[in-house]
């Protein structure tokens, strides 16, 4: 098997606030390789959005990474300093956002954007960079794109921006790209079309995609492999169909059962019960432990004593559970 | 067409969530959207006021040499002749043309003003862009200089300064600009500190833009509008400060100024009331039309002013 092309070992990310430390993200190890879609999922202040921004060196203070490692394509990018982090991303990482329009400068034409993404590398001169970015707003389905290209971001509709912002995020060409929530402000038709469109430019350009979000049906729709997280650990890494089939942590089953479906639409919706640890007071133990109806099932003492480690019980599936060790 | 560009920009909550002073700068180019702000602007008595006022204070600077070709120092009449068609304004004591004075008096004024405005714009925004986008050490040094120039008494530093090194319109300059920067750094600082926090930065960052690109390509385009403006306020300080060193004694006497123009009238009041008038009256307009502008362009550019008005 090929190198992969990211490998995150042991990322902790931890937020140093007055009120004690937050482990945002406390131990996430995950691998992907050339051209794979990979879904990192979970609920609201599981540590997503942390783990995308570390992975990408923009962890600002009061954060800071405290362990862990982060290996693209053969660099550490853990410690290196602003001038390796500043090559790599754009050229060879680049992130896109929740909020296409506040992504966008707003005293910035649409045109410039783009140009300045691409002058970090490329040797391109200015009209060179302006038949570019036409080109690249072609690409993204952005219709008259002559016109659009002179235009500024409040004069562009949500889907719009986040078109732009892909564009943008592609100038550089890069191997591998994170988008955090990419289609969460977005209208769900929109939804629709930007997941279309990624998916297309991932297959055309072999890219790899990092798609973080709280919504499975997206990861349905274009991952290859599902990563879920909960409370700063990944709980379960599996492929989608895997996922869908054959979920083993009681967290992920959980959330299966929470989806709505067309099937059976009668019935009421299962909840998880209780809500997440408060990220300045985990539980010991499983963090999940005090909400696992399978633990209270199973009459299980060590999910409170001791934290389970990452288990394979079939191929290219971790679970970190006690019930599967 | 008119209608497909209309449907494109409905005020989303994305619009609302970018406030702050990023919102603050219309930053368009198509026509469409700089007649709306150009309207916006005029809508106000007090821009217009300020826009005819300092356009006027300008021209007359601008054209001095076709309103009153002659030299100001030299002698145009007799001694003390009052407004007459010949001489618009009169004449001073010396037989002097007033309207001369005046006229290139304007272009002392607004050279010190303009001077110590941009002065203070540009080391302001570095000073406080730099203090505010690097934050902690450089922040905190950077900071204290800033008030140590606070507190430093401008006019009589600017009076010391002539009375050491002598008279001059350069010294002038200097001394003032040198002391007239902190309130833009502030008001650069601020801007700057809510700016980068914004999104759009961290998107910038995400795909390769380097810390210092960043300030200067994304965090101070949408930062300068307050500052111009308050620069702009200080174009008349800085006018009212050179006219009261001039009136005192301590202009350059090489340059004819509006100070300089009263200090010398103050003996004559009762015989000639015009030679104290005339200049009186230029200073006034001179610097209340800059600053109504300035005035002006701060509501302009202000976003919680904005939103109170028209907004769109």
């Amino acid at each position: 098997m090929t190198e992969p092309l990211l490998s995150v070992e042991g990322l902790r990310t931890h937020f140093f606030v007055e009120a004690g430390v937050v482990k945002a993200v406390d131990g996430v190890s995950l691998e992907i390789r050339r051209g794979e879609v990979l879904g990192l999922v979970g609920e609201s202040g599981c540590g997503k959005t942390v783990t995308s921004l570390s992975i990408a060196g923009l962890i600002e203070p009061p954060g800071r990474i405290v362990d862990g490692s982060v290996r693209f394509d053969g660099t550490e990018l853990v410690g290196a300093p602003e001038r390796v982090l500043n090559s790599v991303r754009g050229p060879r990482i680049a992130m896109i956002f929740q909020q296409p329009r506040a992504s966008l400068d707003p005293v910035m034409s649409v045109g410039r954007q783009i140009g300045q993404a691409l002058r970090s590398g490329t040797g391109m001169d200015r009209s060179a960079r302006r038949r570019r970015a036409v080109e690249l707003l072609d690409q993204v389905g952005i219709s008259d794109p002559d016109r659009r290209v002179r235009e500024y971001p409040h004069q562009l509709s949500g889907g719009m921006a986040q078109r732009v912002m892909i564009a943008i995020a592609l100038a550089g060409e890069p191997d591998l790209l994170i988008a955090d929530e990419p289609t969460t402000a977005l209208d769900v038709t929109v939804q629709a079309q930007i997941l279309e469109l990624l998916q297309e430019l991932q297959t055309a350009n072999d890219m790899a995609v990092i798609l973080v979000t709280h919504d499975l049906g997206v990861v349905a729709e274009i991952g290859d492999r599902a990563a879920v997280m909960y409370a700063g650990r990944i709980v379960e890494e599996c492929s989608v169909s895997e996922l869908y089939d054959a979920p083993l942590h009681p967290y992920t089953v959980g959330l299966m059962e929470s989806r709505p479906a067309a099937s059976h639409s009668k019935s009421r919706l299962r909840v998880i019960p209780g809500s997440v640890p408060v990220p300045l007071d985990l539980p010991v133990g499983c963090s999940f432990a005090p909400r696992c109806e399978a633990r209270a099932a199973n009459n299980l003492t060590v999910c409170t004593e001791q934290a389970p480690q990452s288990v394979s019980p079939r191929d290219g599936h971790r679970v970190r559970c006690w019930l599967h060790e | 067409m008119a209608l497909e560009r209309r449907a494109a920009e409905p005020v989303t909550l994305g619009e609302r969530v970018a406030s702050g002073p990023a919102r603050g700068r219309p930053g368009r180019s198509d026509a469409r959207a700089a007649r709306g702000s150009w309207k916006r602007f005029a809508s106000s008595p007090v821009a217009v006021v300020g826009l005819v006022l300092t356009a006027l204070f300008v021209l007359v600077a601008a054209l001095t040499s076709f309103i009153a070709p002659t030299d100001p120092f030299s002698f145009a009449g007799t001694p003390f002749e009052p407004p007459s068609a010949k001489h618009w304004l009169g004449t001073d004591d010396l037989g002097r043309d007033v309207l001369a004075g005046v006229v290139h008096g304007a272009r002392t004024s607004l050279l010190v003003g303009v001077a110590v405005a941009g002065a203070s714009l540009v080391i302001g925004t570095v000073v406080g862009g730099v203090a505010g986008f690097a934050g902690g050490k450089v922040d905190d040094l950077l900071m204290r200089l800033t008030e140590l120039s606070q507190v430093l008494p401008r006019f009589f530093l600017a009076l010391t300064v002539v009375a050491l090194f002598g008279p001059g319109l350069t010294n002038m300059v200097l001394v003032l600009a040198l002391t007239s920067w902190e309130l833009t750094a502030r008001v650069a600082r601020s801007g700057v500190l809510a700016v980068k926090e914004l999104e759009y930065v961290t998107a910038a960052e995400a795909l390769g833009s380097s810390p210092w690109r960043n300030l200067r390509t994304h965090v101070l385009p949408n930062t300068i509008a307050p500052v111009v403006a308050l620069a702009s306020l200080q174009v008349g300080g800085a006018i009212l400060i050179e006219a009261s060193l001039s009136f005192l004694g301590l202009g350059d006497p090489n340059v004819i100024s509006w100070g300089y123009m009263l200090n010398n009238a103050q003996s004559f009041v009762r015989r000639a009331w015009w030679m104290s008038v005339f200049p009186g009256l230029a200073i006034a307009v001179a610097v209340l039309g800059v600053n109504l502008l300035g005035d002006a362009l701060n509501d302009f550019w202000n976003p919680r002013s904005r939103s109170a008005g028209a907004s769109g």
